[in-house]
Formats: structure tokens, C-alpha cells, sequence
């Protein structure tokens, strides 16, 4: 078994492997998406009762939660890539780390903004310097930086190298995020949502934020893999596998 | 049919914002994607008739 899943690990190095993998995969990431989408949306508008203190404001958490959760998700997966990146100097997993930052810089996105505009009508104001809002800053900044970093090197392979140095510096925030809320007093609620535990969310409201959770991770899959494939065809536009691959002669290489 | 919420405006451009930012991410892919082909495909075709 661990023989076959190392195995499974080393053809996926072979960029003609990995883009094969992708083109079958991403139709698929993107039909589930989008139906996980539309049901979680369904509910989230149509079918779950408003809160009782919040009105109908609570709605944004099914948007806000996924996408939080979502930018944390890539960053650890990038942590991940990145240590096997600097250790086995694997490039399919070098160009993934380096193609997760926008997608984690957008989810971080949506997950400030939405939580902004949900912050304005129940605490007052848009934006507080409290220690979950301000680590999440922190994360976006961090998102933008391994961006730059990476794009600041015209050999792309020693820019992944140095910008993975900096994704595994930068992956002390994410239990900074995490615990902010119990380390300090802040404005922002704790979680109530508990794998371990009994969750503060009534269950009727669960629904909708389990159906919109999946679709960000299905979607999240198929927008890396869509990046990963673009960012390995146009750093190897003259290689052979390359036209393998678009079927424009050529062998394996 | 809308359903009409309290704090409409707040959930609604909460929605539309995410919406914008997802297809954003969604079309970028897919349009560099085509860039990059095109580009192979240019350049094969330039080299193939070089070689004639």
C-alpha cells in the first residue's frame, strides 16, 4: 500500500503525468463544485430560518466560514508542498505551492471583506484591530508577499526555492489565527463549530455551511490544478512533452 | 423570486462580492490557459515551417 501510494507520489513528478491527471480531473472538480454550490446556496437563501438575534445577516457566515477556513486550508497545503519542494526538490509540487498563494489570496479576500460587511451592522463598524481581523490582515499580506517574491525571480525554479522559505516562516500565523480568539479578548466570536465537541450552531443551520464548505474544497482543487497545469506548459512551451501533450507530435521526455 | 431579507443590502453585496472574486478565479485560469496554447502552437508552427 505504501509502496503504491509512493509510486502514485513519484509519477505525478512527470509533468506529462501530472497534466494528463489534471485534464481529467478538473471537469469533474468543477461539475461537483458546482453543485455543491447550488445546493449550499439553495439553503443558505431559500431553505434555513433567520437568526433570532441577527436577522437575516447571519447568512453572510456561509460564505465568510468556508472561505476562512479555505485560506487557512491552502496555506497549510502550501506548507506542505513547500517542505517537500526544499527536501525532494520535486517541481510539480514546487509550481503547485507557488500557484495556491492567489487562490489562498482570494479566499482571504472574501473572508475580510465579507466579514467587514458583516461586522457593520452587528458590532457597529466595518473593521477593529482585534486580533483575529488583524491576523487575518496578516495572512493576506503574507499571501501577497510569496506572490511577489516568487514573481521578482526570472529563474522561477530558485524563486519557488526562496518564496518556500518564506511559506514555511510564514505558517506560524495559522495558529496565531486559530487560538487568537482564546489568547486574547477580542471582538470576534469563538468557534462554534466543534469536530470534537458539541457545536453552539443549531443544527438546522448546519446544512448549508457543510454543502458550501465542500464546493470551496472542491473548487479550490480544481482552480490549483487548473494553475499548476498552466504555470508547467508555459514553463516548458519547448519541451517535448509539451507537444505530446497537445497532440502536436513529439514524445514523451 | 429574491427572498426579501432584512439586512438585504449587507447580505446581498457580501454574495455579490464573493461571487465577483470566484469568477474572477474561475475565468483567469482559462484565458491564460488558451494564451499559452496559442503561444505553443504559434511557435510550432513557426518552427515547422522553418525546418521546410
Amino acid at each position: 500500500m505504501w509502496t503504491q501510494i509512493k509510486l502514485a507520489f513519484h509519477k505525478l513528478g512527470s509533468p506529462l503525468i501530472f497534466y494528463r491527471f489534471a485534464q481529467t480531473l478538473i471537469p469533474w472538480l468543477w461539475g461537483l463544485t458546482l453543485i455543491t454550490l447550488a445546493a449550499g446556496l439553495y439553503q443558505a437563501l431559500f431553505v434555513v430560518p433567520p437568526d433570532y438575534q441577527q436577522g437575516d445577516s447571519y447568512r453572510i457566515l456561509y460564505i465568510h466560514v468556508p472561505a476562512a477556513w479555505q485560506a487557512m486550508a491552502t496555506y497549510i497545503v502550501m506548507t506542505i508542498l513547500a517542505t517537500i519542494t526544499l527536501i525532494w526538490r520535486i517541481r510539480t509540487a514546487e509550481i503547485m505551492a507557488m500557484t495556491a498563494a492567489p487562490i489562498g489570496a482570494a479566499f482571504t479576500l472574501i473572508c475580510l471583506v465579507t466579514g467587514a460587511i458583516w461586522g457593520r451592522p452587528m458590532w457597529g463598524t466595518y473593521w477593529a484591530w482585534d486580533a483575529r481581523l488583524t491576523s487575518m490582515l496578516v495572512l493576506l499580506f503574507v499571501y501577497l508577499g510569496i506572490m511577489g517574491l516568487y514573481a521578482a525571480f526570472d529563474d522561477r525554479r530558485q524563486g519557488a526555492r526562496i518564496a518556500s522559505i518564506l511559506i514555511l516562516v510564514g505558517v506560524v500565523n495559522i495558529p496565531i489565527i486559530h487560538f487568537s480568539v482564546e489568547w486574547w479578548t477580542t471582538l470576534h466570536q469563538g468557534s462554534t463549530i466543534n469536530l470534537f465537541g458539541p457545536s453552539t450552531m443549531d443544527a438546522s443551520m448546519l446544512p448549508p455551511l457543510i454543502w458550501m464548505t465542500v464546493a470551496v474544497k472542491l473548487m479550490f482543487g480544481a482552480l490549483l490544478l487548473q494553475r499548476a497545469r498552466n504555470e508547467l506548459l508555459d514553463q516548458d512551451q519547448r519541451k517535448k512533452w509539451v507537444l505530446e501533450a497537445l497532440r502536436m507530435g513529439g514524445h514523451d521526455s | 423570486m429574491i427572498p426579501d431579507f432584512n439586512y438585504a443590502e449587507y447580505v446581498w453585496s457580501s454574495y455579490a462580492i464573493a461571487a465577483a472574486v470566484i469568477v474572477w478565479q474561475a475565468i483567469q485560469p482559462v484565458q491564460r490557459y488558451r494564451k499559452i496554447v496559442g503561444q505553443i502552437k504559434e511557435d510550432y508552427l513557426m518552427r515547422s515551417e522553418d525546418q521546410i
